[in-house]
């Protein structure tokens, strides 16, 4: 069976990681195709519901990739991130969500070779997972109408009859 | 003094006491702001006074018109109490805590599957070990130690133990017995836990398809403050659309619970509330159990205490990130 792609959303810091994966690219380094990226200004933006409600909307990975603890652009951004990120790992279980559909790591600007590395890794990481769980995305007025389409009964007296 | 002269004595230093009185029947007390000597006479604080009142603080203390406020608090309330203090939601120098001595709060869907007949009843009240309850011409004995809300049986501090009175607060104790601790923990995550992932999964698609996304969970959660500014509510940006799905109710409570990462002392308002009967506070319980596995932190233990994600370590003890 072919491997299909899988959809995987990168949120990386504009000062690092972001030139990190530029430089790989620029260096045609082999990466996977699979990630598409957003780009922060700093880690310390991501909210954790970003994580979330990605995975939510189908999403069957998300990579966080910032600078190194100490190397922050605006010095701190990155030590809030990193707490955050840590809690929102921890969290995804209980609501029965895989927590390897989720990392978060620092890559420099100067780490072409490793942003190739990570990236590598984490897309195997998640096409050994199957697709990510979908919900059902009809609204309780939709199934309320599809109930009523199915209904043998008339929806109301008014209308009974005058088909 | 006995206890409703201790409120009233109180009552000379306040605008107003935050207490619980009648609600619309024997069974039920609800929420009632005492402002003169005459309404302290109404007060119920027997195991029917189920709500936390920390939730009015906050938007109470805005009034230009108020003195100072007090209120009524049991153990757990005074807990999200000394969390509001610990952000400078409220004044502590305009604060009074009037703490009670715990007997527990009733689980009101407990009393009701035990006794149905209770949607209409004639007269409920407590007698030493039972909740008494008269309807359609019969009576119900049902043991109180059954008809708690689960937080009250672990709860580990029925008598609020000195050292957790909030710096710098006027702090008045009422008479009374407290109940026996218990052992606290995480009992019904763990138990949740055991679920496999799918089970899981299943279980949150099932009840929040039940959500009819009233908010009360919100509402009624001492710690959220933002009212008319809460990002459920917002166009812009548009976390959550404005249907019913599955998708933005989950959401939704995700949203809600790491808003409350760090700051949920798990007084367990927000399950209380839901009319729907979802426990959502299972996953507050989540946040919780994290946060005091990385930070050994519990929110509203000590006023002065920061929260540990308004801060951070440069080296974190409990952290162990990729890419080190
Ligand atoms: S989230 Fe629930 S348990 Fe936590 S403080 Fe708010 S109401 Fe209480
Ligand atoms: S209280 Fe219950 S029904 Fe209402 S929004 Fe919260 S979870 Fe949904």
């Amino acid at each position: 069976m072919p491997i299909l792609e899988r959809r995987i959303i990168g949120f990386l810091c504009n000062w690092c990681s972001y030139g990190g994966a530029d430089a790989a690219g620029v260096s045609r380094f082999t990466q996977p195709t699979d990630l598409r990226v957003v780009r922060l200004p700093c880690t310390g933006r991501m909210n954790p519901i970003f994580v979330v409600k990605a995975l939510l909307a189908g999403a069957d990975g998300v990579l966080v990739s910032g600078c190194h603890p100490k190397d922050c652009h605006y010095s701190e951004g990155n030590y809030y991130a990193r707490r955050r990120l840590e809690v929102i790992k921890r969290f995804l279980p209980v609501l029965g969500i895989e927590p390897l559909r989720f990392e978060y790591t620092w890559v420099s600007a100067a780490e072409a070779k490793r942003w190739q590395e990570v990236v590598t890794a984490f897309t195997e990481q998640i096409h050994a997972l199957p697709p990510v769980p979908r919900l059902p995305d009809d609204t309780g007025i939709e199934r309320l109408l599809r109930e009523l389409e199915n209904s043998p009964l008339p929806i109301c007296g008014c209308h009974a009859g005058h088909e | 003094m006995n206890n409703t002269e201790i409120m009233k004595n109180v009552l000379e230093r306040a605008s107003v006491l935050l207490a619980w009185g009648p609600g619309h029947d024997a069974l039920h007390a609800s929420p009632l702001f005492a402002r003169k000597a005459h309404d302290v006479d109404k007060v119920v604080m027997d195991v029917r006074a189920v709500q936390s009142l920390a939730a009015y603080l906050p938007p109470l203390f805005q009034s230009e018109k108020e003195g100072r406020i007090a209120v009524l608090a049991r153990p757990c309330h005074v807990r999200s109490i000394t969390a509001l203090l610990q952000e400078e939601l409220i004044p502590v120098e305009r604060l009074i805590l009037v703490v009670l001595p715990c007997q527990g709060k009733l689980d009101m869907a407990k009393v009701m599957a035990a006794c149905p007949a209770a949607e209409s009843l004639d007269a409920a009240f407590v007698d030493g070990d039972n909740l008494v309850i008269n309807a359609d011409g019969r009576q119900w004995l049902l043991r109180l130690e059954t008809m708690l809300s689960p937080a009250c049986v672990r709860c580990p501090m029925p008598e609020l133990p000195d050292a957790m009175i909030p710096e710098g607060c006027e702090c008045v104790r009422l008479d009374g017995q407290a109940r026996r601790p218990g052992e606290g923990g995480y009992a019904a995550l763990d138990a949740f836990m055991e679920k496999t992932p799918q089970e899981r999964w299943e279980f949150w698609k099932q009840e929040m398809s039940r959500c009819i996304r009233c908010y009360a969970c919100r509402n009624a959660c001492p710690m959220c403050v933002c009212r008319d500014h809460c990002v459920a509510s917002a166009r812009d940006p548009h976390w959550l659309s404005e249907l019913d799905s599955v998708t933005d109710k989950l959401l939704f409570q995700v949203i809600h619970a790491t808003h409350l990462a760090g700051r949920c002392t798990g007084c367990g308002e927000c399950t209380r509330a839901c009319p729907m009967g979802i426990p959502v506070g299972l996953l507050k319980m989540q946040m919780n159990k994290i946060v005091e596995e990385l930070f050994g932190y519990k929110a509203g233990m000590d006023s002065k205490a920061t929260p540990p994600l308004l801060t951070f370590e440069a080296i974190e003890k409990n952290i162990r990130e990729k890419g080190k």
